[in-house]
């Protein structure tokens, strides 16, 4: 009579355990895998219920046995469902993944970004060459009075440079500043030797607008005073700067000038990007263009500043980073910088 | 300066190619700018003379036909130009020659071909087109005594060096001064004309040439002149008119040409008057009399300034000295005695007359550089001892009238070789500088410790210290033979300039928002400036615009605002540049409209720059100031978005935010502003430490369509940098990130239209106490259900305390003190 139940009980298990296999087994998403779940292995299942129904009349080794086979049904139907709902995450997975593929060729999300300008650009890459190379950077007046521009500097009254016709002048004593070197004559003041500084800013001469003039440019002063200074140091340093800026493989080339403010003066000439010195129409055939002036700083010029020119020399220079810009990119046309064309402006950033 | 190559042979031999001669020349100081090569173009063109010339018989065009001799043969040529007669020598292209310049401007081959039936053998060339000059009313007339026959080529001066002469050295506006640069370069002796040899036809007169009086010689130290009988004016020989010509001066007749001839190779200018018609015979050297006018030798009648000095006889002004002389005593075709006047005037005023007068010539050039007085006297013997040479006529010349002023003193310069060494880096010998010197006309002596020069008079103006002779020496030495150091103390590096890495930090953070940086003029107009003020119409005179409602008060610097005004330019170059600006929008609104004609997207423009303030008595105030204009679509079409809108106004408030906060500006705020650009109801200041930092706003559209910028708001800001960075305190401290949880509430409340968000957060901040961390606005509506003039606010509030996990109990607490607050004070109510 016992043996009986428990023969049917044995007889349901393995009913519901063969159920459970082919459910699973037919299982389409892992969705009802998890129903089947629940179904056979909760606490409601049906192996459940006959262990509910059955336990209570059966002596202990009947217990024993309808346990050990309700529990290895039950690890059946668990292996099984495991087996069958990894089989179907896979497969769920690669269909989603399959669904959300992308044209990844359509563009990418449009971030704002600002252009900067590239006269600007070439001022910063400039100062940061100078920084490194030890200059601190200052600032001058872009109105300043006629004696710290020309008098001071060794530009005497009635010299041609000092004319209305190149000067904009404010009152008879101020106007705007025709270079950056004022700032030597200030600096020097405020600063016991040795110095070396860098001063950028806006000058204005009066010039016709054309392609490679304005009425208004921007120049970085250089000024280098120490106790043995001399134009080697000038010429050491503005082609350590030339070769940071437009790369070791362009050559430059110093050649005498003249300057009220320096004794020696000199020039500083860049083999021109298009021709390298062979001479072509974009460098008006000269194969060099200018950068810039420099040279040794005039004694009256030190002396002006309140350094003894017999203990001390100095160099002096002025960039013009519109020129070293124009030579970096081969911009044939100053103009260009200063009409804000975010056409142009894009090619540089 | 240009120099014709065969001329500077004259005094120095030139041992090396054209292009060689240049390199120097310029690595030295005197900058070739350009070399010309006449003639190195042309193939079979000869000089030719015309042996016969008829009109064309069968042309109905006024031909001419002309038989031209070669020498050795005869050809016939038709020309259409009607300057040619009969013995005129003539530049002549065979059939089968070739000029640099055809009628079209490229080069041209001569062909055979029939001209109304007559066949041209070859063609007779202007100076055009053989490249020589501009000139081309008529056929290129030679000298007579050109050679008949050869290659016209042989005869020109040789390649021209075009050379860009320093200021202080007005020694080398001369072939001799070139000349002598060449020498030194080359190390050889530079070889002059020996002016005591002069021709025997000449007979010495024993009196002085003609009274000569000095009213000014403040502007006139030395006024040399010389009386010259029995001259007869005709063409220059062809060496003589090939060389000003290719100096790039005009032959016009021997007398005349002989004193360009001197200009150009001792760089003294000179003139030369037909002394019959000096009234008097006399020379006075004066300051224009009042009204006093005098037509020049271009044919154009001055009036003088009373300044202006002028050569005068005894009635008359005859020149303006140093600039140009006068048609009433110019050389005439029947002169026959001639003053001539070689002299020194003062730069200065020379300058001032040739700018007056917009007349520079090549003498004033010269004279503005300040001449020495000693070449005076060099220039009237070398005319002399060449127009003998050239005419072999029998000249009566009477003694040089010189009046002159004590001559400058001599002034020997002293160079220790410490000087030299220190400045250069080289090791250069005493010997060597001595050397260069003396080659360059210093009279030298040296010892091992220095060397001593006398500077000859030509360079007097420029050499006046050590300095002066070691760039000498070493420009000739070479630059390239400096070696490249870099300077070997170190000098304690400096901090970094606030003020630039300010600029910096700004500009980093715009750039990443998608603003672009400009670069715009500092020089504008009033009127430009006026039309940010939307209520002016456009008659307004901009005199009566009120600057500080254009541009708040600096910082407060100014006591009252009448007292803002623009730096005005006392010469502007135009009334557009006349005054500096007070504002950077105007110039940064015509870029965005400029820009916003090519494109919508994103134009969005910022600069940093300086805005100037006039200051009475003293230097005006510079203000570093960023200037901020945003239009056009704020993003541009997509896929994702084909339809981005406009900048906002609270794209620049935010913005400016994000700008201002690496700067670590405290308690800055923002309140309705009213300035006169911008949109009355969207206009805004934002202030902090009690003062305005910044207006910003949308700009009106009156202004807008004045800057013709259509269909697009425009967001504009001007932030005063300079306060910016004096409130700026960049230091930061550590702030230990918190370990309790926060708490997270929204509330929503109703509220009258018109009150404003700021004063409903401000409530809130201040109910909420030290527990409240942080809020947020993240909604605003209007409209259904809410009753009409009502809005409502919904707010995130995160509350946390430093210690402890918050209870729900006492966020309710402060929640409800919010709550509270806001409607004691605001009318405010929880939205159901």
């Amino acid at each position: 009579m016992i043996g009986d139940r428990l023969e049917e009980a044995r007889d349901r298990i393995e009913q519901v355990r063969a159920e459970a296999l082919h459910a699973i087994n037919e299982a389409q998403t892992t969705h009802q895998v998890e129903t089947l779940r629940v179904e056979y292995t909760g606490k409601r299942s049906a192996l459940n219920q006959v262990m509910q129904e059955v336990m209570p009349a059966l002596e202990l080794e009947g217990r024993k046995r309808l346990g050990a086979d309700v529990n290895a049904a039950k690890q059946d139907i668990e292996h099984a469902l495991m087996s069958r709902r990894d089989e179907l995450g896979a497969l769920e997975l690669e269909q989603r993944l399959e669904a959300e593929r992308i044209d990844v060729t359509l563009p990418g999300t449009d971030y704002p970004r600002g252009y900067s300008h590239p006269l600007l650009q070439s001022v910063r890459e400039i100062l940061t060459i100078l920084e490194q190379m030890g200059f601190a950077v200052y600032e001058g007046y872009e109105v300043e009075w006629e004696t710290y521009n020309f008098d001071m500097l060794n530009v005497p009254k009635y010299h041609p440079a000092r004319d209305a016709q190149d000067t904009f002048y404010i009152t008879n004593e101020m106007l705007l500043r025709t270079q950056t070197s004022p700032a030597q004559i200030r600096l020097m003041q405020s600063h016991d030797p040795p110095v070396r500084f860098a001063v950028p800013g806006w000058c204005y001469r009066n010039e016709a607008e054309d392609a490679t003039h304005g009425d208004r440019f921007f120049q970085i002063e250089g000024l280098v005073v120490e106790s043995d200074i001399t134009m080697a140091d000038l010429k050491g340093t503005l082609t350590e700067v030339a070769h940071r800026y437009f790369g070791a493989d362009r050559r430059v080339r110093f050649r005498a000038s003249y300057f009220p403010f320096t004794e020696p003066s000199a020039e500083l000439d860049i083999e021109c990007i298009i021709c390298r010195g062979a001479g072509c129409r974009s460098c008006g055939g000269e194969g060099w263009l200018e950068l810039g002036g420099s040279g040794m700083v005039h004694p009256k010029v030190l002396r002006a500043g309140g350094y003894d020119p017999d203990r001390y020399s100095g160099f002096a220079f002025g960039i013009g980073p519109d020129r070293y810009a124009m030579q970096k990119y081969g911009i044939n046309d100053l103009r260009l910088f200063r009409e804000d064309d975010l056409r142009f402006l894009r090619q540089f950033n | 300066m240009r120099a014709p190559t065969q001329w500077l042979a004259d005094y120095v031999d030139i041992e090396m190619t054209t292009d060689d001669l240049a390199h120097r020349l310029t690595m030295a100081g005197l900058k070739v700018e350009s070399i010309e090569r006449p003639g190195a173009d042309w193939q079979d063109v000869y000089i030719g003379e015309v042996v016969e010339i008829e009109p064309h018989p069968g042309s109905r065009k006024p031909l001419w036909v002309a038989k031209v001799s070669l020498g050795e043969s005869t050809i016939t040529v038709v020309t259409g130009a009607q300057n040619v007669r009969r013995g005129n020598r003539v530049p002549v292209v065979l059939v089968g020659g070739r000029l640099p310049h055809g009628p079209d401007g490229s080069p041209m081959i001569i062909e055979r071909k029939p001209m109304a039936g007559i066949t041209s053998d070859g063609m007779l060339a202007s100076e055009r087109e053989l490249g020589l000059s501009e000139e081309h009313s008529g056929i290129y007339i030679l000298p007579p005594d050109a050679p008949v026959g050869r290659r016209l080529r042989e005869v020109m001066a040789g390649d021209v060096l075009d050379i860009e002469t320093n200021p202080n050295r007005p020694d080398t506006l001369s072939m001799i001064g070139i000349a002598r640069e060449i020498a030194a370069l080359t190390e050889q002796q530079l070889s002059l004309p020996d002016l005591d040899v002069v021709g025997d036809t000449v007979t010495w007169l024993d009196e002085e040439s003609l009274p000569v009086r000095v009213d000014a010689p403040d502007l006139c130290p030395r006024y040399s002149a010389l009386r010259v009988e029995g001259v007869s004016p005709g063409m220059s020989p062809l060496w003589l008119s090939n060389r000003l010509q290719a100096a790039g001066m005009r032959p016009i007749n021997l007398l005349v040409d002989l004193t360009n001839y001197i200009m150009l190779e001792y760089g003294q200018p000179m003139h030369a008057f037909d002394a019959t018609l000096l009234a008097g015979g006399q020379i006075v050297v004066r300051r224009a009399r009042p009204n006093e006018r005098i037509r020049t030798l271009d044919g154009v009648e001055k009036a003088l300034e009373p300044e202006t000095l002028v050569i005068a006889d005894a009635e008359r002004a005859v020149a303006i000295a140093g600039v140009m002389g006068g048609e009433n005593s110019e050389i005439k075709d029947d002169t026959s005695t001639i003053v001539l006047e070689s002299a020194t005037f003062d730069p200065v005023s020379v300058r001032r007359t040739a700018q007056a007068l917009t007349l520079r010539t090549e003498s004033s050039a010269r004279f503005e550089k300040n001449l020495p007085p000693e070449q005076t006297v060099l220039g009237l013997k070398r005319y002399v001892q060449l127009l003998q040479q050239i005419t072999g006529l029998p000249l009566r010349v009477a003694r040089i009238t010189d009046v002159a002023a004590s001559p400058p003193p001599e002034r020997t310069v002293t160079m220790p070789m410490r000087d030299l060494h220190r400045l250069t880096g080289l090791p250069i010998s005493p010997e060597q500088a001595a050397e260069v010197l003396s080659l360059l006309g210093f009279e030298v002596e040296y010892d091992t410790a220095e060397v001593r020069a006398r500077v000859p008079y030509w360079r007097r103006a420029d050499i006046e210290l050590s300095a002066d002779l070691v760039e000498e020496v070493i420009r000739v030495v070479g630059y390239d033979a400096i070696p490249s150091t870099l300077p070997r103390r170190t000098v304690a590096p400096a901090a970094p300039l606030d003020d630039l890495r300010l600029e910096d930090t700004v500009r980093s953070r715009l750039l990443g928002y998608g603003v672009s940086e400009s670069v715009t003029h500092s020089l504008t107009s009033p009127e430009a400036m006026a039309r940010l003020a939307a209520a002016r119409s456009n008659g307004h005179s901009p005199e009566a615009t009120v600057w500080a409602d254009l541009v708040p008060n600096p910082a407060g610097v100014y006591a009252r605002e009448a007292e803002i005004l623009p730096v005005e330019i006392a010469n502007p170059a135009t009334r557009d540049r006349r005054v500096m600006r007070l504002t950077l929008l105007p110039s940064l609104l015509d870029v965005v409209s400029r820009n916003l004609r090519h494109t919508d997207e994103r134009v969005a423009f910022f600069e940093i720059a300086r805005t100037i303030f006039r200051r009475p008595n003293d230097l005006p105030y510079e203000r570093r100031t960023l200037g901020l204009v945003l239009s056009g679509s704020r993003l541009p079409r997509t896929w994702q978005d084909d339809s981005p809108g406009p900048y906002t106004f609270f794209d620049m408030k935010g913005m400016l935010a994000g700008v201002l906060e690496p700067l670590r500006i405290a308690g800055w705020y923002v309140e309705p502003g009213s300035h006169a650009a911008l949109h009355p109801g969207r206009s805004a200041r934002l202030r902090a430490g009690g003062h305005d930092i910044a207006y910003f706003g949308t700009l009106h559209p009156t202004v807008a369509e004045r800057f013709d910028i259509e269909g697009w708001p425009v967001q504009v800001a001007e932030v005063d940098l300079d306060t910016v960075l004096a409130l700026s305190s960049p230091q930061r401290v550590f702030q230990p990130l918190p370990r309790h949880p926060a708490a997270y509430r929204d509330i929503a409340i109703v509220v009258a239209d018109a009150v404003p968000a700021g004063d409903v957060v401000r409530v809130v901040r201040e109910a909420g106490g030290d527990l409240l961390e942080s809020y947020r606005i993240f909604d605003v509506y209007r409209g259904s259900p809410l009753q009409e003039g009502m809005k409502s606010i919904a707010i995130g509030l995160t509350f946390r305390a430093p210690g402890a996990t918050l209870t729900q109990d006492e966020v309710n607490e402060v929640v409800t003190a919010i709550l509270g607050a806001l409607q004691e004070r605001l009318g405010a109510t929880l939205r159901e």
